[in-house]
This record gives C-alpha cells, sequence and structure tokens, in this order.
C-alpha cells in the first residue's frame, strides 16, 4: 500500500506537479528582484506573506484535480482498484508538504536577511493564506470542472481583500496579518486555514460524489 | 458571414459562467468602490483645511531641496537607502562606486570638498556623543529626531532647480528607482494644502474644464482600469480553450474560414462583451454627475464617460484580451492567467502614487476627482501609454492569428501540447 503510495506521487511529481513546483520557485527567487528580502520589519514581512506569498497555494493546490480533468481518464482511473479518492488524498498531501518546505525555505531565507519578525506566527498565517487560496480555487474546480474559474475565484478573493478589505470580510479578510498595522497578529488566520481546510475536503467530496 | 460568426461568438460568451462572474464581481467593485456620489462643493473662505481640492507644489524650490539635501545626509551617513521601487519596501545598500558616485552628488549639492564633507560628519559624530553622553549623565535616554540634532549642511549657494533636479534623478537612477528622490516622491514630500484661491481654481477647473461629468469619468476609469486590468484575461482564456475542453479543435481547424477572421471575431466579440457592461455601470455614475451638474445650473460634457472609457479603458481590456488569447494559443494551458496576475501586481504596486502614469505601466491611475491642471501636464504620458498598449494588443493578436494558422495546418504544436505528450496520461 505504501509502496503504491509512493508510486502515484512519484508519477505525480513527475507529470502535474514539477511544473507548477518550479512555477513557485520562480515566485520565491523573483521576491529580491522585486522587492527587499534584508533587514524587514515584521509589518514589512506581514505584507510580503499576505499580497505575495499566498499565491504559492493557487500556483500549487489547484493542480490537484488537473490530470483526471478529461472525464474518459477519470472514468479509466475509476474503474481500477484503487479508489481515485485516494490517489487525490495522496496529490493534496504531496501539494501540501511542498507548499509547507516552499514557504519554511522563504521564511527562514528572510531570517538569514535578518528581517525581524516571529516565524512560527508568520509561517502559520502564510500557511493559512495557501489553504485558504487553495482551497477556494479547489472547490469551484470540483464545483465546475473549469480550471478557468478554479483560477479565478482565488484571484476575485484576493481583489476584494484589497479593495473591501476588513468591511465586508471581517474574519475572512485575506490581508489580516499586514491589516493589523505594527503589531501583527494572525489571530483571524485561524478562520481562513479553518475556511479553507474545509472548501479542499468539500471539493473531494463533491468529486467523489459526482463519479458515484 | 463575418457578423454572424461575430454574433455567435458574442453568444458564446452569454453561455459561459465566467462570463457572469465577470459582470458580477465587475458590479460588485464599482458599489464598493463608487457607490456613493462624492460631490465636489464650492470652497468656502475661511476653511480650515482645503486639501479636498487636491495638494500644490511648495512655491518655495529651496525648501524642497534643503529637505532633499537633509535626507541625502542621513541615509549616506547610514550607509543604506529606502526605495519602494514595486510599492514594496526595499534597501539598498550601495557598492564602493556607487558610494562614490553619491558622495559627488552630495559634494555638488553642498560645495564642500571630500575633506570638509568627512570633517562635516566626524564634527556631526561628536555632536551626537556628546548629546548622548550627557543625556546618560543625566540619567535619561536621548530620542533621535528630537533630542539628538539632525545633520543639517546649506545646500550651496547658486545651486539651481535644474541642476537639483538632475542630480535627484541620477541619484534616483543608480538607486533602482522608487527611491526618496525620484521627481514624484520629492514634490509629494514638498506638497501642502491649497490656498483658498488655489481650491477656487480648482473648483472653477472642474466646472468648466471638466464640466463636472469629465471629472467623475476620469475617476470611473481610475477604478475600473484596476479590475479590468486583471479579470478581462479570464473571458480569454476560457474562449480560446473552449474548443480544446469540447474536442472541437479539429472540426473547427477543418472549416473554410481564414484564421484572421476566426481570431478575429473571437477577439472583437471578447472586447465588446466586455466593454457593455462597462458602459452599463457608468451610465449610473453618468447620470448622478449629469444630475449634480444641472443642480449646479452648470453646462455638462454628454461624452465625457463614453470618451473616457474609449481612450483609458479600451487600450486595456484590448491588451489583456489579446494577451490572453495569445499565451493560451501558444501553450494550450491556462498560463496567461498566472503571467496576467504578475503583470497586474507589477502594475499596480509601481505606481508611485494614486495619481501618476508611466510610459509602460498598464494601469495608469488618477485618484481624484479634481486636478483637471495635474491631469493636462500628465496627458501626454498618458496618450503615449494608451496608445502604445493598443498597438502591442494588436501586434499580440496578430502573433495569435499566426500561431493558430501554424496549429491548424500542423506546423506548431503547441509548448503544453508537447509537454503533455512527453507525459503519460493514464500513468498521471
Amino acid at each position: 500500500m505504501l509502496e503504491q503510495g509512493l508510486e502515484i506521487a512519484k508519477t505525480n511529481w513527475k507529470h502535474n506537479l514539477m511544473p507548477h513546483f518550479l512555477l513557485a520557485v520562480l515566485l520565491c527567487v523573483s521576491a529580491p528582484v522585486v522587492m527587499g528580502v534584508r533587514n524587514l520589519e515584521a509589518s514589512q514581512v506581514a505584507r510580503i506573506v499576505d499580497m505575495y506569498l499566498c499565491f504559492m497555494g493557487v500556483v500549487l493546490f489547484i493542480p490537484l484535480f488537473l490530470p483526471d480533468a478529461n472525464r474518459d481518464i477519470r472514468d479509466l482511473i475509476a474503474s481500477k482498484k484503487l479508489s481515485i479518492m485516494t490517489i487525490r488524498l495522496i496529490r493534496l498531501l504531496q501539494a501540501f508538504i511542498v507548499v509547507v518546505l516552499l514557504l519554511m525555505i522563504f521564511l527562514y531565507g528572510l531570517k538569514q536577511g535578518k528581517c525581524e519578525f516571529p516565524f512560527g506566527t508568520f509561517f502559520y498565517a502564510a500557511l493559512a493564506d495557501c489553504v485558504a487560496m487553495g482551497g477556494l480555487g479547489l472547490l469551484f474546480f470540483g464545483i465546475t470542472d473549469n480550471v478557468v474559474i478554479a483560477y479565478m475565484m482565488p484571484v476575485i478573493y484576493y481583489l476584494i481583500s484589497m479593495g473591501a478589505g476588513y468591511k465586508y470580510l471581517k474574519v475572512f479578510w485575506l490581508m489580516s496579518l499586514c491589516g493589523s498595522g505594527e503589531n501583527v497578529n494572525a489571530d483571524d488566520k485561524l478562520y481562513i486555514l479553518s475556511a479553507g481546510i474545509c472548501m479542499m475536503a468539500a471539493a473531494l467530496f463533491i468529486k467523489w460524489k459526482r463519479r458515484a | 458571414m463575418f457578423l454572424a460568426l461575430l454574433r455567435k461568438e458574442c453568444m458564446q460568451y452569454l453561455k459561459s459562467v465566467i462570463y457572469y462572474i465577470f459582470i458580477i464581481y465587475l458590479i460588485l467593485d464599482f458599489v464598493v468602490q463608487m457607490g456613493v456620489f462624492d460631490p465636489v462643493r464650492q470652497p468656502e473662505p475661511g476653511m480650515e483645511d482645503y486639501s479636498q481640492y487636491g495638494s500644490v507644489k511648495a512655491e518655495n524650490p529651496e525648501l524642497v531641496m534643503q529637505a532633499a539635501l537633509d535626507e541625502l545626509l542621513a541615509e549616506y551617513d547610514r550607509g543604506e537607502y529606502t526605495t519602494y521601487p514595486i510599492g514594496f519596501y526595499k534597501k539598498f545598500i550601495p557598492d564602493e562606486a556607487e558610494r562614490k558616485e553619491i558622495r559627488d552628488i552630495l559634494l555638488n549639492m553642498t560645495g564642500l570638498t571630500e575633506e570638509e564633507l568627512a570633517k562635516a560628519y566626524e564634527d556631526y559624530a561628536n555632536d551626537v556623543e556628546m548629546v548622548i553622553r550627557d543625556a546618560e549623565k543625566a540619567g535619561e535616554l536621548a530620542i533621535p529626531g528630537k533630542d539628538i540634532p539632525v545633520m543639517r549642511i546649506n545646500v550651496r549657494e547658486g545651486y539651481t532647480e535644474e541642476a537639483f533636479y538632475k542630480d535627484m534623478e541620477r541619484l534616483d537612477t543608480l538607486l533602482g528607482g522608487g527611491s526618496n528622490y525620484s521627481e514624484t516622491n520629492l514634490e509629494r514630500g514638498a506638497e501642502q494644502s491649497p490656498t483658498y484661491e488655489q481650491a477656487c481654481k480648482v473648483y472653477d477647473d472642474f466646472i468648466h474644464q471638466d464640466k463636472v461629468t469629465g471629472a467623475y469619468a476620469r475617476l470611473f476609469c481610475d477604478y475600473e482600469g484596476i479590475t479590468l486590468a486583471i479579470i478581462t484575461v479570464f473571458l480569454a482564456v476560457t474562449r480560446a480553450l473552449r474548443d480544446r475542453r469540447t474536442q472541437a479543435e479539429q472540426v473547427i481547424y477543418a472549416h473554410r474560414i481564414s484564421s484572421f477572421r476566426l481570431i478575429l471575431s473571437r477577439y472583437l466579440a471578447g472586447v465588446i462583451m466586455a466593454v457593455i457592461p462597462v458602459f452599463a455601470l457608468s451610465c449610473s455614475t453618468m447620470a448622478q454627475s449629469v444630475y449634480y451638474a444641472r443642480h449646479l445650473g452648470v453646462e455638462c460634457d454628454y461624452l465625457a464617460f463614453v470618451r473616457y472609457i474609449a481612450f483609458w479603458l479600451m487600450p486595456t481590456i484590448l491588451v489583456t484580451l489579446s494577451l490572453g488569447f495569445f499565451l493560451t494559443e501558444f501553450t494550450d494551458s491556462a498560463i496567461a492567467i498566472l503571467v496576467q496576475v504578475v503583470w497586474w501586481f507589477v502594475s499596480l504596486n509601481s505606481a508611485p502614487s494614486l495619481i501618476s502614469c508611466s510610459r509602460f505601466n498598464l494601469i495608469p491611475r488618477f485618484n481624484d476627482v479634481v486636478g483637471y491642471e495635474i491631469y493636462e501636464e500628465m496627458r501626454p504620458v498618458i496618450l503615449w501609454n494608451r496608445c502604445f498598449f493598443t498597438i502591442l494588443a494588436v501586434v499580440l493578436l496578430l502573433l495569435t492569428v499566426w500561431v493558430y494558422d501554424m496549429k491548424r495546418k500542423g506546423v506548431f504544436v503547441s509548448v503544453g501540447t508537447r509537454i503533455r505528450n512527453r507525459k503519460n496520461k493514464l500513468e498521471a
């Protein structure tokens, strides 16, 4: 079972996740080019987390359903002994691990650049942002089977967060970390993390139910 | 026949869920940003503050020059410079050659020699040390900016405004742009609230030059420009991917219609369907501004919104759609969305202020109802910008036609298809 899981992960990495992983790496390495990553204060790092790193969730989570977007392939996979749900869960876990690793490396890089911020809190906030953006995209991918809508909804959520902000989104405001001012706190991130996890679960459920 | 095809393509958009999401978001964004009509009232004498009528540059250029020199002396001492090239903080630490160049600018501004400048810093350091020591003796903490003096060397006699802006431009370029010495930041640092007379002039321009509706049309285009620069790409990507999604590519390739007419009909349909909701939304603001003009008893410009949407927003729609179509046809994937997001993000965050336009920035900004005079100063750059993006849109469209034609002939295999064919679909 474990061997099968590893084989699925390896194939998913090679044929599906890797181009998106490279895009996510490009996102990380271009940060020093477009913005400062040295000697930043906590409020400046918070801005990077909320407004820049959150796109990693879009890049890495949404491809979860891409390999079986083709109906014929989906039907063929569904006819195999190993359930398609297991395959999707493996892909999700793989994407999650990649997101965690990339966020840790990026934030560690900021620490090496003498940036002053609480690592644990900011890692948690960045992860919540990525899960929320990715979960939203996955949910709509699951409902509509349309990759364009899957990318569109997190972008619209980002735009609404930028424009309307706390006034309309309240605890689901994406930019709550940088919006909390000088005394940055990630209290509200629990809500968007929870919402993100629920949306991912709902996406998987909808896909499974549709097949059933 | 082309018109029939265009009509069919427009109907395709009406069948798309993405088009309705596009419209809903446009409406929501409009309601949030411009839902409440903000009338510009005539300034009254004796008001405490006239900043609602914009701001004016400090009349005394020497104040601007001295403020810039004070800032430069402080940053030179620290050895690091604050910049915001695309809206995010970036610290610039110069190497030896760059430090020398900055020192030359300082020497030019102050009229000092290198030794005199070094002596001035030494004296300043001694003064600071003395202040800190005295504070410590008194059992207190010396606060920078309050107890600790700012280094002050006067701008040299005969240092002209022209020479100053030339030096500052050189310095800002050296620092990578977005520094405290960029023209925008220098002017912003020296801006002040207008006087009653200046506010009256601004109001007069609002009534007689903008004719009320022009001012609100400009504000409408500012807000909508930000939105359209990103969400329009989804219309292009979804339309371009539709053939693949419905597995109708080969059937369409076999049709007699030329690639040019086919792509042009899709593109124009996208433009039409994107512009219609924008015009519809503008009617609300236009009606309110016309009503306000009538209330003031002044003549308004009924075509202002049409003109501004055509000249300000259309190029944004054209180039965003073009890029979306081109990248989607070239890669057979949705990567155009990610590219557009990056372009939008950089454009929005590199604007130095809410009223700015550079030649190559996708999103010109003018986030104020008043300020006709400033708009007139910016107009040549805005025109250049809009023409550039219109031409770019046409070039990308022609490239899209070429790529599509090559795919039809089997000569070109898209990047996405090449990657997919290397993979084992079933394995994935």
